[in-house]
């Protein structure tokens, strides 16, 4: 029970942050980008609620429409290489043999690549913005899916069940897709969450470096940079965007161990 | 080890040769016609066969060139050996201050599972695992930097205890970044030892608990947690290069930065390189280090 | 007569598991002299191992014991601070493990394992305590161990293994071996050597043994009085030829017709039909009744006490009835 608990409050959560994200427009009536000299840096008043950022834009705004940037990247950029790693897994896995054995190579060469130095690389390709981060993400992400259902697949083949499987002739491709897949894909969807995490760590120090999201989109690690030169007079600026990373790796955190909970009974 | 370095030197190869652009644009600027550029391609090898430029790259290599830089003209390796201990001392402090927190930590929470200490310690990685690297940064800034000014905020300084200084809330940052990862894993393979058959009989030979801790429990969680600390090198290396730029560290990570934004590529070629082969070389000091920690492991 | 070694009065266990609580030990009293050799069999999860380690404190974290008293030398143990009653116990008794590659720490030597005891509870200097260590290892049997001191475990073969345990055991001079099952997993010729070597340190220095076990046969050759434990409590206990003579409890009967011969050196596992109770809960009358070729109405309602009978003691109301046990229960049909 305690681990449901755990599964709701993190879900709680993370849906508050999301319905607030979706509903932006209704949560706050000012347009992150807007922007009013006029009155800047203004400290929490009874219309601005956590105040105005240099550039006089409403900082509790910047950091909902956050949400929304933050957030669907963080998403999506685990999508593709939960698809890769997971298809690469379950045939490496299988198959074996020469393909298992070069697949495997990439992956260890995959792993000595410090992620963000790859993705700065990338950024030096492709630009900076969306497109360079869900590359770096996807170029690097896939090897842990590919280790984790490689390393079940590799139990779960020698099972009764999935000699049955075979025994009745059934096509290869239907035996990994209904009898295997259901069974060691759990552990890898529980990781996908701490990696939704990483992949929106990652977004927010590129953001930060001015390598990520381009400006003046509203995003998390971008504000962080815009409000450290005021760290001393308006420490807010910079720290709840942080906290907001904090609070979706929290409920994230909770949702895995939940899940784990769960998959165990 | 060998195909992983072989597939690290396609990989930026290939890297590199997606580039957009021709180099000799960027090296030309304004004054770029046709015939300079071709000259200047036959010059840079780039006119040749695609396999004759990996060789080419290779043979270099080998011989420790990464290329000269196209802004000031230096070579790349020696640019790179240069900034070698920023670089090092960081990741040194990091992994030193966070074994420093990790281990009294884990020890603390495993030697009382269920009470309170342990609840908090195990709250470390649910809310460590989400904290932006830059953020963490920017906070011991504002806390140990401005507010309580009791470390430089930036720079590296010149002499060694003023590196030792600069260094440390860098340090401290990759600590915290890589602290709760360890202790995850720390307290968990404490609480599997303390279960174990091995520290029942231990302590049925009535020898003291401080003994059985550090002895018996701790050496076998170090072994189980080192390689640990193996899988996250890569993860740490990158995220060096981040903080460097968040205390404006002249590091390579820096080096590399700054390269991009003049589009300087021998420079995140060579950087880029250099960064996997760090990766390479401290997990095989983390193999070493297991190795020597644990006598069923046999070296290769 | 004089003062238990060790005196065990009305012990209680529970564990904590996902199911509830488990009540693992229900009432079990026992006394340990010097130079006793006591074998307690049960099926697994009969808490046979629970009670030793309840006895010497080795419990797991969620295991504790909720009620009852354990005197070591005279002394009740739970008015002891912690580092007190861990150097009394360690004193009275030493303890080997089912599982000997388990029961050794993978990364210390051997010989620094069994030197421990010496070097650093009872004072001795680094040669004094590797000395020894050597002589210890000598009487377990290990030749060579000069050359051997300096291996680990995983060196060393499952037969040597064990022996190491032993000599681990012995290092701090007990005068009470606990044994968990310490043959189960070697081969049987090895368990033959390791339960010989057993017999020889009881003859020669006199050391007493309580062997915990699900092999008759074992008991049969090294133990002297035995006690049956079923569902947490101990349903029979006796002089060990009487008992498998003339068992008292429908268990034991059925335990012994289970393996036939006990003279014979390979170990069998039981076969009774049913299953145990679970104990997360409560009991309701005996809980061997449902399994039970003579239980009766009366067994379903209430649970017997052990109860003494001549030279031995049972829990069971038919006990006075044994001598017909075998006519009635090939009528059941137990196998």
């Amino acid at each position: 029970m305690k681990s449901l608990k755990t599964l709701y409050i993190g879900a709680g959560i993370l849906g508050t942050l999301i319905v607030a994200a979706i509903f932006a427009p209704l949560v706050t009536s000012y347009d992150p980008t807007e922007q009013d000299l006029m009155q800047t840096l203004s400290g929490p008043t009874g219309a601005h609620w956590l105040g105005t950022d240099a550039l006089g834009r409403d900082v509790f705004s910047r950091l909902i429409y956050g949400a929304r940037v933050d957030l669907t990247i963080g998403v999506l950029a685990v999508l593709l290489p939960f698809i890769i790693g997971v298809s690469l897994g379950l045939m490496t896995g299988w198959f074996g043999g020469k393909f298992d054995s070069s697949v495997m190579r990439v992956v260890d060469t995959v792993i000595a690549f410090p992620f963000y130095v790859l993705a700065i690389a990338l950024v030096f390709i492709f630009g900076p913005g969306v497109k360079s981060i869900i590359v770096a993400i996807t170029l690097v992400g896939w090897v842990a899916y590919c280790r984790i259902v490689r390393a079940n697949v590799l139990v779960a083949k020698e099972l009764d069940y999935v000699h049955a499987a075979r025994l009745t002739g059934l096509p290869t491709r239907r035996i990994l897709r209904r009898h295997l897949l259901p069974n060691v894909i759990s552990q890898a969807i529980v990781f996908s969450m701490s990696d939704i995490v990483l992949s929106i760590l990652a977004i927010v120090s590129l953001g930060y470096l001015g390598l990520g999201v381009p400006i003046p989109t509203a995003e998390w690690g971008s504000m962080i940079q815009e409000g450290q030169p005021y760290i001393l007079q308006q420490w807010w600026l910079a720290t709840i965007p942080g906290f907001m990373v904090v609070i979706v790796g929290f409920a994230l955190s909770l949702i895995g161990d939940g899940l784990v909970a769960r998959l165990e009974r | 080890m060998l195909p992983v370095l072989f597939g690290i030197s396609v990989a930026v190869f290939t890297i590199v040769h997606l580039i957009p652009g021709d180099p000799a644009d960027v090296l030309l600027g304004q004054n770029a016609t046709p015939a300079r550029v071709k000259a200047i391609n036959h010059q840079l090898g780039i006119d040749r066969p695609i396999l004759i430029q990996y060789i080419n790259f290779i043979k270099d290599l080998f011989h420790g060139s990464l290329g000269t830089s196209f802004d000031n003209k230096e070579p790349v390796a020696k640019l790179i050996l240069g900034r070698l201990p920023e670089t090092g001392m960081l990741l040194t402090g990091g992994i030193i201050l966070s074994i420093l927190i990790a281990l009294p930590l884990s020890i603390l929470a495993a030697s009382k599972r269920g009470a309170l200490r342990d609840q908090l310690v195990r709250a470390i990685p649910i809310i460590g695992l989400g904290m932006p690297q830059v953020w963490i940064g920017v906070m011991l800034i504002l806390l140990l930097g401005l507010k309580f000014p009791l470390f430089p905020v930036s720079g590296f300084g010149d002499t060694f205890p003023q590196h030792l200084r600069s260094i440390f809330l860098p340090s401290l940052t990759i600590a915290i970044l890589l602290s709760p990862i360890l202790i995850r894993s720390l307290r968990a393979s404490m609480l599997e030892i303390l279960d174990s058959d091995y520290v029942l009989t231990a302590r049925a030979k009535g020898i003291s608990q401080t003994r059985i801790t550090f002895v018996h429990v701790l050496r076998n969680a170090i072994i189980a947690s080192v390689t640990v600390l193996g899988i996250n090198v890569a993860y740490l290396v990158g995220s060096m290069v981040i903080v460097e730029r968040v205390f404006v560290i002249p590091g390579t990570g820096s080096l590399m930065i700054d390269a991009i934004a003049k589009r300087d590529y021998p420079i995140v070629q060579g950087v880029t390189l250099y960064f996997a082969l760090v990766v390479v070389v401290v997990n095989l000091i983390t193999d070493l280090i297991h190795a020597a920690l644990d006598p069923r492991v046999a070296l290769k | 007569m004089s003062t238990p070694l060790i005196s065990v009065q009305d012990l209680n266990v529970e564990i904590k598991t996902n199911r509830g609580l488990l009540k693992a030990i229900r009432g079990v009293s026992f006394d340990i002299n010097g130079g006793d050799s006591i074998g307690i069999v049960g099926e697994s999860g009969s808490g046979k191992s629970i009670t030793l380690k309840a006895i010497l404190g080795l419990l797991p974290n969620n295991a504790h014991v909720s009620s009852g008293k354990i005197f070591v030398a005279g002394t009740d143990i739970s008015t002891l601070d912690k580092k007190a009653r861990r150097a009394l116990l360690s004193e009275t008794a030493g303890m080997i493990f089912q599982d000997a590659i388990a029961a050794l720490n993978p990364v210390i030597t051997v010989g620094d394992q069994i030197a421990e005891v010496p070097r650093f509870r009872l004072g001795q200097s680094k040669s004094e305590s590797r000395q020894t260590a050597l002589k210890l290892m000598e009487q377990v049997g290990i030749s060579d161990a000069e050359s051997r001191f300096g291996l680990y475990p995983h060196q060393l073969s499952g037969g040597l293994r064990q022996r190491i345990a032993i000599a681990i055991a012995l290092s701090g001079s007990p005068k009470i071996l606990f044994c968990d099952e310490p043959t189960t997993a070697l081969d049987v010729t090895i368990q033959a050597q390791v339960l010989r070597l057993l017999l020889e340190l009881r003859k020669n220095s006199g050391l007493g043994i309580v062997f915990v076990t699900h092999d008759l046969a074992v008991v049969n050759e090294i133990c002297d009085s035995i006690k049956v434990m079923y569902a947490g409590r101990f349903v029979e206990a006796g002089n060990v030829h009487t008992t498998f003579s003339t068992p008292t409890h429908p268990y034991t009967y059925s335990l012994l017709k289970a393996a036939p011969d006990p003279d014979e050196a390979v170990h069998r596992l039981f076969s009774i039909s049913g299953e145990a109770p679970n104990l997360t809960a409560p009991v309701v009358g005996c809980p061997f009744a449902p399994r039970c070729f003579a239980a009766d109405d009366h067994c379903l309602t209430a649970e017997p006490a052990l109860l003494s009978i001549a030279t031995s003691a049972s829990a069971c109301f038919k006990s006075s009835g044994h001598d017909t046990w075998a006519a009635s229960d090939s009528k059941s049909g137990v196998k």
